[in-house]
């Protein structure tokens, strides 16, 4: 049974007129038996098979190797399928159109058909997703959870094809992409995983896709709550400037709102297992005189149907400048990650632009970000397409030759952010 | 359980009103312990009440709203601001919360609203309108003002950002710009959107590049439904 705690961070003081109330919510579900999830759970892998996965032939090899790793991931019981997919999409593993319930057998029977995968064809991703989407809707009450490789652009559909798919599968299941080699588009796969809740990664080299697979399998196992939402109320004359995901990634979701009430808004975070997530919450209120308060916020759980917990966004008026001039200290942390992120996106657009002023200045802000927050990784990304003369200056120089598979981790890793360093630790 | 607020709202929640968030009696006798933890060092505990003497009353002749604050616009039965409604109200006899005004300044903000009737002479066919638009309220506080739809890839974020749900598909990421004029008054350029914008019920787009001065009430038009009123506030 999984429990869920939210806290809000804040600094509820603000100055005579003010009118912006931010604050970050941690929400934390945590299982009191872990490992022991009896949630329902349907799983399906999708791989691309286009003609470019023969090319080098270890990239099929590499895919089809990983795609068995996961499969013997599955747990017993679990409902799952594998979709093979170029310009088509074809089922499998069951070689119709519905999932199986995963067992000894299934699962080597599954791994055989994944074996005899040829690369031939091109590539559209939103038939794959289609009929992912036709294979979990016989599964409505299971924590669907899928995985889609592919190493190309989504190229023989058009756009508006692969939105209607999107948004046709939105809420229907979650999707974790991941990006093969170097000849695939960050923005398309990001613009998928976000829609479908899931993580979007570059897996530069075929043999590393085996941990990789492993990995996300074992976490989307590990799932034990779905369909969770935060339900925002604001009240009247309010207004939700935004509402972002701040750690582990970086995901708006103010766009993702659905209506409860005229003071009530539903935001999807999708499936929870033992984890804990920040949220950067920015909202517009009419102001009051000094010496009131106001409720600026509540940000509930919704857990099937259920507010299981929630946490209060105040406001109060003051005009003792000391109170309204400080910041948070978690509000401060996640605005400079958002702005590296930012920073780190505008950057490498800039610099594929051939601004390079623009570029060694954004990189440099970023650097001077990820080194300020202690976000190590990021900072060993950014090593890899700029000199890094001075961290806390921010100053920097382009390196003239990027290996494109930097380029890309960066960009797509550039979301991930760190959380704040607890005083002590 | 439900109590009723100062304000005069029915409120379902006992600790804050469930309508304007003021703070309720029962909020001390139920303190939320295990739903708002403590909050972190750096965050002082509950201030000293702050007395606010009843003869600070707004010195604007028309009646502001209880719950926003907005003037009454004449004997209106709706609030401009939030809709709040003057002729059934329980609340216009309860005290008002007294609002402090400081400066005499003007102030001015915008309503954004989707437009049905805009929508109905303006919009192809092939664009629904919104089932649900809940109208949006800014204050113009600074002297230029963007109003468009945010871009990730461009790095832009408008401060009036239309982006939100649902999204009105005609609108540019950067489709005009509100420009503080020397009397303080607004003006309106379209720096070349792609679709144009329109002022009241005139249907010729604004010349782009060339600031159109907003009047109290004007509306701006823009996108496939989406209309822009702009008010001036309190003196």
């Amino acid at each position: 049974m999984t429990t869920f705690t939210a806290e809000a961070y804040q600094n509820e003081y603000l100055p005579a007129g003010g009118e912006e109330v931010n604050a970050v919510v941690t929400v934390t579900a945590s299982d009191a038996a872990p490992g022991a999830t009896s949630a329902q759970a349907a799983e399906i892998i999708i791989v691309d098979v286009s003609g470019s996965m023969g090319s080098p032939r270890a990239k099929l090899t590499a895919a089809t190797r990983a795609t068995a790793v996961a499969i013997d991931c599955i747990r017993d019981g679990v409902m799952f399928g594998v979709i093979a997919g170029n310009d088509t999409a074809r089922a499998v593993y069951p070689q119709e159109v519905r999932l199986v319930a995963a067992s000894p057998q299934t699962r080597e029977d599954a791994k055989q058909a994944v074996a005899e995968l040829k690369a031939t064809g091109g590539t559209a991703i939103g038939r794959w997703l289609a009929l992912a989407d036709e294979l979990f809707a016989a599964t409505p009450e299971a924590i669907r959870h899928a995985i889609l490789l592919t190493d190309g652009r989504d190229e023989h559909e058009t756009p508006v094809e692969l939105e209607a798919v999107l948004a046709d599968c939105e809420g229907s299941f979650q999707c974790d992409c991941r990006g093969v080699g170097t000849d695939w588009e960050v923005q398309e796969l990001r613009r998928i995983a976000t829609t479908l809740l899931g993580t979007v990664d570059i897996v530069a080299e075929p043999a590393d896709l085996q941990d990789d697979f492993q990995a996300m399998i074992e976490r989307a196992m590990g799932k034990a709550t779905g369909d969770v939402s935060l339900r925002l109320w604001t009240p009247q004359g309010a207004s939700v400037a935004f509402l972002k995901q701040v750690a582990p990634t970086i995901e708006d979701l103010t766009a993702r709102s659905s209506a409860v009430d005229a003071l009530t808004a539903d935001y999807p975070t999708g499936a929870w297992g033992d984890e804990s997530r920040d949220y950067h919450l920015c909202v517009h209120v009419q102001p009051r005189a000094v010496g009131e308060e106001m409720l600026a916020g509540r940000v509930g759980l919704m857990v099937g149907g259920e507010t299981v917990s929630q946490a209060l966004i105040r406001a109060l008026w003051t005009d003792d400048e000391q109170l309204s001039t400080r910041i948070n200290r978690e509000v401060a942390h996640y605005t400079g990650q958002a702005e590296l992120a930012d920073a780190i996106q505008e950057g490498l657009e800039a610099r594929k632009q051939g601004d390079e002023h623009t570029a060694t200045f954004k990189l440099g802000r970023a650097v001077q970000l990820a080194a300020a927050a202690g976000n190590s990784d990021t900072m060993k990304l950014l090593a890899g397409v700029v000199d890094v003369q001075e961290a806390h200056t921010g100053t920097v120089r382009l390196k003239p030759r990027v290996q494109e598979a930097d380029e890309m981790a960066l960009d797509t890793r550039s979301t991930k952010t760190v959380r704040v360093k607890k005083p002590g630790s | 359980m439900s109590t009723t607020c100062p304000n005069g709202h029915l409120s379902e929640t006992t600790d804050y009103c469930d309508r304007c968030g003021v703070p309720l009696e029962d909020r001390s006798a139920a303190p939320p312990a295990s739903i708002n933890p403590p909050t972190p060092a750096s965050t002082p505990a509950h201030p000293a009440e702050v007395e606010v003497s009843p003869d600070t009353k707004p010195s604007v002749p028309a009646e502001p709203c209880p719950d926003c604050q907005t003037p009454r616009v004449g004997s209106d039965k709706f609030c401009e601001g939030c809709g709040y409604n003057f002729a059934t109200s329980e609340s216009a006899a309860a005290p008002t919360p007294v609002r402090s005004i400081t400066g005499t300044a003007r102030s001015w903000d915008v309503l954004v609203e989707a437009d049905r009737d805009y929508f109905e002479r303006a919009t192809a066919e092939e664009i629904d309108f919104p089932s649900h638009c809940p109208p949006r309220r800014f204050v113009l506080d600074q002297p230029e003002i963007g109003v468009g739809r945010h871009s990730q890839a461009r790095g832009t974020r408008p401060q009036i950002d239309l982006s939100g749900a649902p999204e009105d598909p005609a609108i540019s990421h950067l489709h005009a710009i509100l420009l503080r004029q020397d009397d303080g008054s607004y003006a309106v350029i379209d720096p070349g959107s792609s679709n144009g914008t329109t002022l009241n019920d005139d249907p010729t787009p604004i010349t782009p590049n060339t600031p159109v001065t907003l009047a109290d009430g004007d509306r701006i038009h823009l996108g496939a439904w989406t209309t822009i009123t702009i008010h001036q506030g309190w003196v």
